[in-house]
């Protein structure tokens, strides 16, 4: 070969000139669906004329030829057909390994590479090693071939070249892909050889997916529920469906057997006309379907009541899929576009952690107090009505607990031996309290459906306590149902009573912690929607989040007004002959009249800042004091509240939502409250009522074990004052008496 | 299958099935692909039966090597025209990964060093990363092992990579011992 034809070789080394090169041939070939001999020749020549790499005409030889398909009949000449064979035959082998005996006996073993076609077939192997020395044999000679390095590339003359084994060549084309396939694993396998070759590899034009068209096996979803519904009732959403399937078949008294759920389920699923895959499956495969609804679900009751239940279902559910959300995850499920006018970006959207603490969150919170307010006051009525029918069996009232959040630092302090004011230290406790009260919660855990955390501070109580406090009737009774939490106010008192056990201030932000929380669970539904009916656990946890809401950093400057109410003590006295009550198990501190600073903090002390302001302190104070105290407390507060809300809505004007409670004992020892109230329409209606009477409270039982309390808060009309009896019965057990200094709004003193 | 026209090409033709020895000693048989005069290269698919795998040995031979050979019979054209097919993209990949390989596969063999101690290297290799220096080999880096490559020729490296790379080579040796006696 001369040398400027295996340089030319050589340079065809790069695939690249090489298919120029065929690009550029591939015009000038003229007959290519036959290869005479003299056409061949004459391509031959052509190659040669236009292009010095004759590789790369013998490439494109094959390419047409391959291309066209070799002509089997046609055997013009014996050489064409032949020369087109060996030159496909050689280009088979392009990249295989092959091994190449040489006219001295060495077998040269390499990667094909080329070959000189247009002559004498001359090969060109890369990577080549000896591997059988041609002049002697013997295991040495092979040690010492491999330790030369193979050479790069190797040039056999055709004069040297004897014979080419090739091993499992892949010469058709079903083999070709075969071997491709299996080429193209290997390359994404190795990520080493893909990362250490020199070669970029070509991106792969990547290229969206498009789903398939519709096939019956994969409805798409958007057309799940555009059915056409045989009872024509609009379809919201899966849970109005089913309930109006069940409705919708009620109605028209049609008892409902598998099949039609079968049918109903089978166009909920598919969305398509009249599809039935127990049809289907009957017709095709003769299955008959065993499926029996009432395996996998509750049974309904098809009773009387059904029908009002089906209602008070579909209401239910149209209240929870109506209700509105702030939140772009929530919204995005419910399908619901706000913010539609923003570009929101996928970040936004999934990514991005959400920093804002909206205003608009703010206003639910003020309505989940609201609503929680409206379950206290309201309930109260029905507290008296149910007290009879109530049953301790349920656990909680969030709305109970709430309170006693706010009431707790005075009873909480007071009851709690604990005589130093380390948050530290009660949070610790607090925790511990917990886990024993959740662990009673299961326990205890009555048919309330309120969140866990309100029974578990609940429950708190009647762990340290020992007191059984709560019979909260937390019962879904017909006529409180919409009520939501009967039993919230009959909780009322326990909780407050538990107080005691209950955090701290330190630990009311724990609690603060665990509410807030649940704030943002508890702004998501709308609650002043579905305040009359909505689930109790929604209320609880809104009221829940209340009082940590109140106290928490979050206040915004609309909550900042407060009514403030400064109270004086001027009398509390205990009947010492009262032996309605047990003491709880916390020994009694003061039998005697604790008139006189034994529970009064100092108001202005707040060794740890809290925005509510509750004093931390030590006191003594029995437990049952406690409750008794906050109780009246309670009353007291909401009876002042009451009274500036309905005065503040005749003559107009802002109502606080929170009242700050000063009261003082004679000594001028100060302890200061704060409750967060929400006026709401109930509250109002309530509060009219109570104007007439005297507020009613508010637990109506606090205990199996214990005496029930009965807190009456009344205006004096004499002197001003608000006294309070508290009762047990018939026995008056013990009295407060307080003096109303003033109740005017004013700005929270944090 | 019709014969070739031109003269001495008759024997060589497609199909046929030869057994031929060469001048250099190699037998064997095979069928014919094709016979190309100019160039005097004779393509051989070997195996008598020409069964339609994908995957066949292919030998060229250069006609004039051919010592003596025989006819064995005539068979149909190994190659079925339809599909034969060249797609040079894959061709061009395949060479490329084969070339890759290789040049990996020449960085994992010692230069001058023996066939054991090449084995040692290979042995070592299937769980540790070892690259050859000269004639030593060198695992992760920073042990060495040299010439003549037992466990006291192990330098270098913190303490536990030199043990474990004692304890390797030790195995090694002794599987090599096993498999060499069994041999």
């Amino acid at each position: 070969m001369n040398p400027q034809q295996v340089a030319q070789s050589r340079s065809s080394a790069n695939g690249f000139t090489r298919r120029r090169g065929e690009k550029e041939m591939g015009t000038r070939v003229e007959n290519k669906s036959q290869p005479g001999k003299s056409n061949f020749n004459r391509m031959m020549t052509a190659g040669r004329t236009f292009l010095p790499n004759c590789l790369v005409t013998s490439m494109l030889i094959i390419l047409t030829s391959a291309s066209s398909g070799l002509q089997t009949g046609n055997k013009v000449g014996v050489e064409s057909p032949s020369r087109e064979r060996l030159v496909y035959m050689t280009t088979c082998l392009i990249g295989h390994q092959v091994e190449v005996q040489v006219t001295d006996g060495s077998v040269f073993s390499g990667i094909f590479h080329a070959t000189n076609a247009e002559k004498d077939f001359g090969i060109i192997l890369k990577m080549a090693r000896v591997t059988k020395a041609g002049s002697s044999r013997g295991q040495k000679n092979i040690l010492d071939s491999v330790q030369r390095p193979p050479s790069k590339t190797l040039i056999i003359p055709a004069k040297d070249l004897v014979q080419i084994v090739a091993k499992s060549v892949s010469v058709t084309r079903d083999g070709l892909m075969n071997e491709l396939q299996h080429e193209k694993l290997h390359d994404i396998m190795i990520d080493s050889s893909i990362s250490q070759s020199r070669h970029v590899e070509l991106e792969r034009e990547l290229e969206p997916w498009i789903p398939d068209d519709d096939n019956p096996e994969c409805p798409e979803l958007d057309n799940t529920f555009d059915r056409h519904w045989n009872s024509s009732i609009e379809i919201n959403s899966p849970v109005a469906i089913s309930n109006q399937a069940i409705i919708s078949a009620f109605d028209d008294e049609i008892v409902i057997t598998s099949n039609i759920i079968k049918h109903a389920l089978d166009l909920l699923l598919t969305g398509k006309r009249g599809w039935d895959q127990f049809e289907a499956n009957a017709t095709l495969f003769g299955v008959k379907s065993t499926f029996n609804e009432e395996l996998y679900t509750t049974k309904l009751d098809r009773g009387p009541q059904m029908r009002e239940l089906e209602r008070e279902a579909l209401r239910i559910a149209r209240e929870i899929e109506g209700e509105d959300t702030q939140d772009l995850h929530l919204a995005e499920e419910r399908g619901i576009h706000f913010h539609d006018k923003f570009d929101l970006d996928e970040e936004t959207k999934y990514s991005s952690v959400f920093r804002g603490v909206d205003d608009s969150g703010y206003d639910e919170n003020e309505d989940v107090l609201d609503s929680q307010n409206s379950e206290t006051f309201g309930d109260v009525s029905d507290s008296v009505i149910n007290k009879s029918s109530s049953d301790l069996a349920s656990g909680k009232s969030n709305n109970g607990s709430q309170i006693p959040l706010n009431f707790s630092t005075l009873a909480d302090i007071q009851a709690s031996h604990l005589s130093t004011s380390n948050d530290h230290h009660l949070s610790g406790s607090l925790d511990g309290e917990r886990r024993i009260q959740d662990n009673q919660t299961n326990q205890q855990r009555a048919r309330s459906d309120i969140a866990k955390e309100d029974t578990d501070k609940h429950m708190l109580y009647e762990q340290s306590q020992a007191p059984k406090s709560e019979e909260s009737s937390l019962q879904p009774n017909k006529e409180s149902a919409d009520k939501g939490l009967s039993a919230t106010a009959t909780a009322y008192a326990p909780s407050v009573a538990s107080s005691k056990a209950q955090e701290k201030t330190s630990s009311s932000e724990v609690s603060e912690g665990a509410a807030t929380v649940k704030i943002h669970g508890a702004t998501q539904p709308a609650v002043s929607r579905a305040r009359p009916g909505s689930s109790a656990s929604s209320t609880s946890e809104c009221g829940n989040a209340a009082p940590a809401a109140a106290s928490g950093p979050g206040l915004s400057p609309s909550s900042s007004m407060v009514l403030m109410i400064k109270l004086i003590m001027l009398e509390f006295r205990l009947n010492p002959n009262a032996k309605s009550f047990v003491p709880s198990p916390a020994p009694i501190r003061a039998a005697s009249p604790v008139s006189d600073g034994s529970f009064y903090y100092p108001a202005n002390v707040a060794p740890v800042p809290h925005m509510h302001g509750m004093p931390v302190g030590i006191g003594v104070f029995t437990n049952w004091l406690n409750q008794i105290f906050v109780l009246f407390l309670l009353s007291a507060c909401e009876y002042l509240y009451k009274v500036y809300r309905a005065q503040i809505r005749k003559e107009g004007g802002y109502i606080p939502s929170t009242v700050q409670i000063t009261i003082e004992n004679r000594n001028m020892r100060q302890w200061r409250w704060d409750r967060r109230f929400l006026p709401t329409s109930l509250l109002y209606s309530v509060h009219k009522e109570h104007l007439c009477n005297p507020p009613r409270h508010i637990f109506t039982q606090m205990v199996r074990r214990y005496v029930v309390w009965t807190a009456d808060a009344s205006e004096s009309t004499t002197t001003g004052g608000i006294h309070a009896n508290l009762s047990s019965g018939k026995k008056l057990d013990c009295t407060f008496f307080v003096f109303l200094q003033s109740c005017t709004p004013g700005n929270a003193n944090i | 299958m019709a014969m070739d026209g031109s003269s001495g090409g008759d024997e060589f033709a497609v199909g046929c099935l030869l057994s031929i020895k060469t001048t250099l000693g190699d037998e064997f048989e095979g069928q014919v692909i094709t016979y190309d005069r100019p160039s005097n290269i004779v393509v051989l698919q070997e195996g008598l039966k020409s069964n339609p795998q994908s995957r066949r040995s292919i030998r060229f031979l250069k006609a004039n090597y051919i010592k003596e050979f025989s006819f064995l019979g005539q068979s149909d054209d190994p190659l079925d025209l339809k599909k034969c097919y060249l797609d040079l993209n894959s061709l061009q990949s395949k060479e490329e990964a084969a070339v890759r390989q290789a040049e990996i596969d020449v960085e994992r063999i010692g230069v001058g060093v023996t066939a054991e101690a090449q084995s040692i290297f290979d042995a070592l290799s299937k769980t540790l990363p070892v690259r050859w220096d000269k004639t030593a080999i060198v695992v992760m880096n920073e042990v060495r092992v040299s010439s003549p490559y037992l466990a006291e020729s192990v330098t270098g490296g913190t303490p536990a990579a030199n043990e474990r790379v004692r304890k390797v080579l030790e195995l090694e040796r002794r599987r090599l011992q096993t498999r060499g006696a069994g041999q």
